[in-house]
């Protein structure tokens, strides 16, 4: 505060008198800032107690500190500066007042400047902080936390980081600042907080206590549209740079050329203009003098101040490269007007600001931006179906491969298979082969038995017997369902197999016994002969002998026996083996069938899967060829709108230029009109001359025919008059009837009514005289 | 930077730097262009700028960096400038995870918005906060690896391989430049041969755009 008034010195014409009063001034302001101050340190205890006490000491404050300054005043300083302030106390004690019948005087004093002194309580009054309701909710935000928080705490340091009240860290100045931009985020939380805020708050908290200066900025962001500038999609910083790109081209052509040359865009050097109001980069004055300005004005004043910046220098930046201008912005230009900022506030004043034209700016660029909106809307929709279809793509891919791979498997163990089945074919081959071959020698060896039939009837019939019961298992078993046929049959087989080496054995047993039969009677013979030789002696020896080989024989016999039965034995156990190897190929050629209807099976999947596969890629390929047209035909759309546009533009021109042509014509009209009836009122004037004569003679004649003749003549001589005035007035109106109707262009419209009062006038003049 | 003699490099290269707020992306500009830490550095209001002239195997080339404001709905506003960048340097802080976890989103930014030749860079600065570290070297280097980025850590307060990572920018976007990659004539390359002032040739963009589909392999049985 202290330093600001030190610069604001200079800017007062000044005489010893005028320093030491204002040495005063700021005495006084000093004390009153650390009373309206204090309560507000305090806010976070007090407030709770006594929430509207601060504000009612504020205000007393207020009145006292403009009475002390008027007073002062009175007593020192000169007419000139004593009018002033007493104007401004005037202005400030009956505010309500004043802006409702004076608004355009207000709004000139501010230009003219506002006393220091005045500043916070002015800012105030222009945002009606005295009957806005936000302040009392300041204390309840105080309490709130918001989500921007730790975002708005990193920028506080970086607010202002060279001035003295925002400096020191977590302190006083930093502290309101965060205070103030947290409660905004919290009354606001679309906007929440944005970047450039804090300039703003912190020149309002340089010159009030943070709930005014709450006020105030809730003011400036709704009335005065500010919260669009810093909502999310910032749609108002951009229509600001349009405008004043508009502004530009208008009323500096050449710079504007410059600059699209130099690829310089408007964006660059002029968002910090906008979003912080010349707070960020420019002196402490400018800041001020623009904040009184734009809280009286609106947006408005950025606009002239920007154009009367590029105006001022203008010749240095025609000079520089796009480099250069961006650092003569950044650094030079705030320097500059640091000193010298009256000038540059009163060529702002000057600058013709449009506002109908701004509205159509406004219109164009909501359409521009819309049609960028819907763009981008569209591309992203591309793109993202596109990534879905690369992403089908994909995994179809993949898909494929892995079909792919089944198939090889599938492939190679159908080789396998095929491999196995084989093998087993052969296998079940040769064992048929030695079925054969069994059946062959079982029936042989039957055969063979039955020569030896004689030998042991009852046998015979036992095995006969046993035949015919097989014979009738066979038949029962043919009988039988012609599944189990097959095992049957084998089953059989593999009995006969038995029964014929069952007979084998039994006829080897049989040539044995009748071996023993033979030997047996030979023996007999023999002992006959013996007996008949040695007669008692030698027969007891001869009948233990035989006895004895009798006995050797019979356990013979048992051994072979026994030796049979093994056989039998071993013989029913190859019967299992075989029944069970059986079983096996049984079972493998059901495998072998299973996996051959599989492999069909799988086949058929495949080819369904594959066939799936192309048609997936045949869309693929469509999808591709939709969305190559889609892009195609925006981007023809495109060119289409920009033809539009600029045949527009064209039109525009050629209207321009029709309205020129229009206007000079009416002002050639208008002249030829006034030439014409100069003309007329000549030739009334001399027929008014000629008249009073003619009268003259008339009356002096006698005559009634002459009378007749005469006025017949003056009908004469009216007449071509009237004629000749009507015959103009037609034929300007002739020249004249076109422009109504060729006017459809507004500005046509605007300007073609100025053509008529002139030809009406003319024409009643004409009767009027006639 | 000590004579600006206007036309004695043979290039100019334009940088961007993007990432959060907060990061030190102006202090690194500041640190680059004026071999000073900035200890409060005002924070951007949309963008700000800086040149230097440097020199890469033997040839001068002037770098044009624009600076751009961290918080996300100034996008809108410093979009405009990633298109022509040469170069792109993405800034987290080591000391914030969440300024890391939004690379990602800065990355799809960057490689949407500018050609597919423009160098990015990936910069963990406040290296000199190694205590109050929340990502790993490691980690950052493994995301800049799958993502083909080039990646230090810097220190915009000592100056630590600040220097180094606007060089290596250089470095590879000139080594583009002499392998062919980075076509000159390419309106949106971001690199101009000779300050001139002949004016931009409008040839279109580099066109890398059509994703070539080949070798799906055809079986059939």
């Amino acid at each position: 505060m202290t330093q600001s008034s030190s610069e604001q010195l200079p800017v007062v014409n000044m005489t010893n008198d005028d320093i030491e009063l204002l040495k005063r001034l700021e005495e006084e302001n000093r004390r009153i800032e650390y009373d309206t101050k204090s309560p507000a340190n305090s806010t976070q205890t007090n407030h709770t107690g006594h929430p509207k006490s601060p504000e009612l000491h504020h205000k007393q404050l207020r009145q006292d500190s403009i009475s002390s300054d008027v007073s002062n005043l009175t007593i020192d300083a000169d007419g000139n500066l004593e009018s002033e302030w007493s104007a401004w106390n005037k202005i400030i004690n009956n505010w309500t007042t004043y802006i409702k019948k004076k608004p355009q005087w207000i709004k000139d004093m501010i230009r003219a400047g506002v006393p220091i002194h005045f500043r916070p309580l002015l800012w105030q009054c222009l945002c009606k902080v005295e009957t806005s309701h936000v302040k009392g909710k300041y204390a309840e935000y105080m309490k709130m936390i918001s989500p921007c928080e730790k975002v708005i705490r990193r920028d506080i340091s970086r607010t202002y980081p060279d001035h003295e009240f925002f400096k020191e860290k977590h302190g006083i100045g930093q502290e309101r600042l965060f205070n103030v931009i947290k409660a905004y985020s919290l009354y606001d939380r679309e906007v929440g907080y944005c970047q450039g805020i804090g300039f703003i708050v912190g020149l309002l908290l340089m010159h009030m206590p943070e709930e005014d200066a709450f006020a105030v900025l809730v003011s400036m962001m709704q009335d005065l549209s500010m919260r669009d500038m810093y909502k999310p999609d910032m749609f108002y910083l951009g229509l600001c740079i349009f405008q004043f790109e508009a502004m530009i081209q208008e009323f500096l052509p050449d710079l504007y050329r410059h600059f699209q040359v130099e690829n310089f865009s408007t964006s660059t050097y002029a968002s910090s203009w906008f979003l912080t109001l010349f707070t960020n980069q420019f002196s402490f004055n400018v800041a001020c003098r623009t904040m009184d300005l734009f809280l009286s004005e609106g947006i408005e004043i950025i606009f002239r101040m920007g154009i009367a910046l590029l105006e001022i220098h203008q010749d240095h930046l025609m000079l520089l490269s796009m480099d250069d201008m961006l650092k003569y912005f950044q650094k030079d230009v705030p320097i500059q007007h640091e000193t010298d900022h009256e000038s540059l506030f009163q060529r702002a004043f000057s600058v013709q600001y449009n506002s109908k034209k701004m509205k159509k700016l406004e219109k164009e660029y909501s359409v521009i931006r819309k049609e960028e909106q819907e763009e981008q809307i569209e591309v992203r929709r591309l793109r993202n179906e596109n990534r879905l279809l690369k992403q089908r793509v994909e995994n179809l891919e993949k898909e494929s491969a892995t079909l792919a791979n089944r198939l090889i498997e599938g492939q190679v163990s159908n080789a396998q298979y095929a491999e196995e089945s084989y093998q087993l074919k052969r296998e079940n081959c040769t064992l048929k082969k030695q079925l054969d071959e069994k059946l062959k020698n079982a029936t042989f060896s039957s055969s063979g038995h039955n020569s030896v039939q004689l030998t042991s009837p009852t046998e015979l019939e036992m095995l006969r017997e046993t035949v015919e019961k097989l014979n009738m298992e066979n038949r029962n078993l043919q009988s039988m369902p012609h599944v189990e046929i097959a095992a049957l049959q084998e089953e059989l087989t593999l009995v006969k197999m038995r029964d014929a080496e069952a007979q084998v054995s039994m006829n080897e047993l049989r040539q044995r016994i009748a071996d023993l039969n033979r030997e047996w009677q030979l023996h007999d013979s023999t002992c006959k002969t013996l007996r008949e030789s040695n007669q008692v002696n030698e027969s007891n020896d001869a009948y233990d002998l035989i006895a004895h080989e009798l006995l050797s024989l019979k356990m013979r016999e048992a051994q072979t026996d026994c030796d049979n039965k093994a056989l039998s034995q071993q013989i029913m156990d190859l019967e299992t083996q075989k029944q069970v190897v059986y079983n096996q190929i049984k079972r493998q050629d059901d495998e072998i069938q299973r996996m051959r209807l599989e492999l069909d099976e799988s086949r058929v999947r495949e080819q369904e899967l594959r066939a799936q596969l192309n048609e997936t890629k045949n869309q693929m390929h469509d999808g591709e060829l939709r969305l190559k047209e889609d892009s195609m035909m925006l981007r023809i759309r495109e060119a289409e709108s920009t033809q539009a546009i600029g045949d527009l533009r064209q039109r525009i021109a050629e209207l321009e230029v029709q309205n020129q042509e229009l206007i000079t014509r009416g002002q050639i009209m208008d002249n030829r009109d006034l030439h014409d009836k100069l003309l007329e009122l000549q030739d009334e004037v001399m027929r008014l001359r000629l008249l009073p004569t003619i009268h003259r003679n008339h009356s002096t004649s006698t005559d009634p025919h002459r009378h007749d003749y005469e006025e017949s003549e003056d009908e004469c001589l009216i007449s071509p008059l009237s004629t000749s005035v009507n015959q103009r007035l037609s034929s300007s109106s002739i020249v004249l009837s076109p422009s109504s109707f060729i006017s459809p262009n507004h500005r046509l419209r605007q300007s073609t009514p100025s053509l008529f009062p002139t030809l009406a006038s003319s024409q009643s003049s004409a009767t009027s005289t006639g | 930077m000590a004579n600006q003699g206007p036309y004695n490099y043979s290039y100019i290269f334009k940088y961007i730097i993007i990432g959060d707020m907060g990061v030190g992306k102006s202090c690194l500009l500041h640190q680059f262009t004026e071999k000073k830490f900035m200890a409060d550095c005002p924070h951007t209001i949309g963008v700000e700028f800086g040149t230097r002239i440097i020199e890469v195997n033997g040839q001068k080339i002037k770098l044009q960096i624009w600076d751009t404001a961290g918080q996300e709905r100034f996008r809108a506003v410093t979009r405009s400038y990633y298109r022509g960048a040469a170069g792109a340097l993405m800034v987290y802080d080591i000391t914030r995870r969440a300024t890391y976890n939004h690379l990602s989103g800065w990355l799809t930014d960057a490689r949407s918005l500018t050609n597919p030749n423009t160098v990015i860079f990936l910069i963990g600065n406040k290296g000199d906060l190694d205590g109050q570290r929340e990502v790993t070297y490691d980690e950052a280097k493994r995301f800049a690896d799958e993502n083909d980025l080039l990646f230090l850590e810097t220190s915009a307060k000592t100056g630590d391989h600040v220097e180094d990572a606007f060089i290596e920018t250089a470095r590879k976007i000139y080594q583009n430049i002499q392998d062919g990659s980075l076509d000159l004539n390419a309106a949106e390359s971001g690199v101009q041969p000779k300050p001139s002032a002949n004016p931009r040739s409008a040839n279109g963009t580099v066109g890398l755009d059509g994703t070539g589909q080949s070798g799906d392999s055809k079986c059939q049985c």
